[in-house]
């Protein structure tokens, strides 16, 4: 009686959503904010904390990177709208996550398409194919975000029984 | 009564971990070769940016390998917690062992650290993006940070940012790994 026992199942988001992934999100998509608000030249952006928590992740090039008040941010203009969209979309997914989850058997192919868009504009940016401007990589960080708090409330979306 | 088999995360994560940590150290130090062997750009990081785009995309699949490993040593029964955890402790053994292996480098190639240092300044050097008046003190941090390269200090932040980096991104794919490739334990009737 499997049909039934879905029909009577409520699902419900796992608590490691709100203990861990939402401050995890939260903690990189401030760091990645801070420099500006902390540091006054690039020498100190340079030498700064946050750009050196992100170094192993992100390129972090001057000419790929928003500025605020000539400082740039610690991540590059794809990262920033990955790491800025992911808490805000958690929370917002989080509100909707049984409407979402009905969109459980197509999330993989949905994350796998829009990472495959992502890489390839990364790749031919890198081998230097076509350049896009910041505008277009800050909107595939944000679409790549979307599509990962998606995949992330949907992995944390559990039936229990009433 | 049979002994209760005790599930130990160890054994999984150790792996993972010694695999990715050696991969995410490779992938940096090819980078940083790139940059020696390249001529300046002006960019600062010219030659790593790949080492940093590829190290990103494989650093979340240490949690993925490691809730493998779990899952062939004790089967697919896990919550997803359980991958979280794996995930975490996966990070951290990167973290460790890519540091390891970044401070063993140099010893094994004595000009490493100068030759990079020359390539980084080269690069600040024929950047038109840096202000001239800053440039100098851009140089002059590179050669601090390179100077204390062996200093404790620098290791042990080289270790945090690792683990904060590694340990958070694996608690994800680790997560992710253990509600697509794991099965959620069934309460016993």
């Amino acid at each position: 009686m499997t049909g039934n026992r879905d029909l009577s199942s409520r699902s419900v988001l796992h608590p490691l959503l709100y203990y861990v992934v939402l401050p995890a999100t939260l903690f990189f998509a401030v760091v990645a904010w801070s420099p500006p608000f902390f540091h006054s030249s690039l020498v100190e952006w340079h030498e700064s904390w946050q750009r050196l928590l992100f170094s192993r992740i992100c390129h972090q090039q001057l000419d790929r990177t928003f500025a605020v008040q000539g400082i740039p941010l610690a991540v590059c203009s794809r990262c920033i709208g990955i790491y800025s969209v992911l808490p805000v979309a958690l929370v917002v997914f989080s509100f909707f996550f049984t409407v979402l989850n009905k969109a459980k058997p197509y999330i993989v192919g949905i994350f796998a398409t829009v990472s495959l868009i992502v890489i390839v504009d990364g790749a031919a940016n890198l081998f230097q194919l076509w350049q896009t401007s910041d505008l277009i990589r800050l909107l595939t960080g944000v679409f790549w975000g979307l599509a990962t708090a998606l995949l992330l409330v949907i992995a944390l979306t559990t039936n229990r029984d009433p | 009564m049979e002994p209760v088999q005790s599930k130990s995360y160890w054994n999984a994560s150790a792996k993972a971990g010694v695999v990715f940590g050696f991969v995410v150290f490779l992938v940096s130090t090819i980078g940083s070769y790139i940059t020696i062997h390249s001529e300046p750009t002006g960019n600062l990081l010219s030659g790593t940016i790949l080492a940093s785009v590829l190290g990103c995309l494989v650093a979340i699949f240490g949690g993925v390998l490691a809730v493998k490993f779990y899952i062939n040593e004790y089967g697919p029964e896990m919550k997803i917690g359980q991958g979280a955890v794996i995930g975490l402790m996966t990070g951290i053994v990167m973290a460790v062992v890519s540091q390891i292996l970044a401070l063993i480098w140099p010893v094994i190639d004595g000009a490493f650290i100068e030759n990079l240092q020359t390539a980084l300044i080269a690069n600040i050097e024929f950047s038109d993006q840096i202000p001239a008046a800053q440039k100098e003190g851009m140089i002059d941090g590179i050669y601090a940070q390179f100077q204390n390269f062996y200093s404790v200090g620098n290791i042990l932040q080289g270790f945090l940012m690792g683990v904060v980096t590694y340990g958070l991104l694996n608690v994800l794919s680790g997560l992710l790994a253990a509600k697509f490739m794991g099965r959620t334990p069934q309460p016993e009737l």
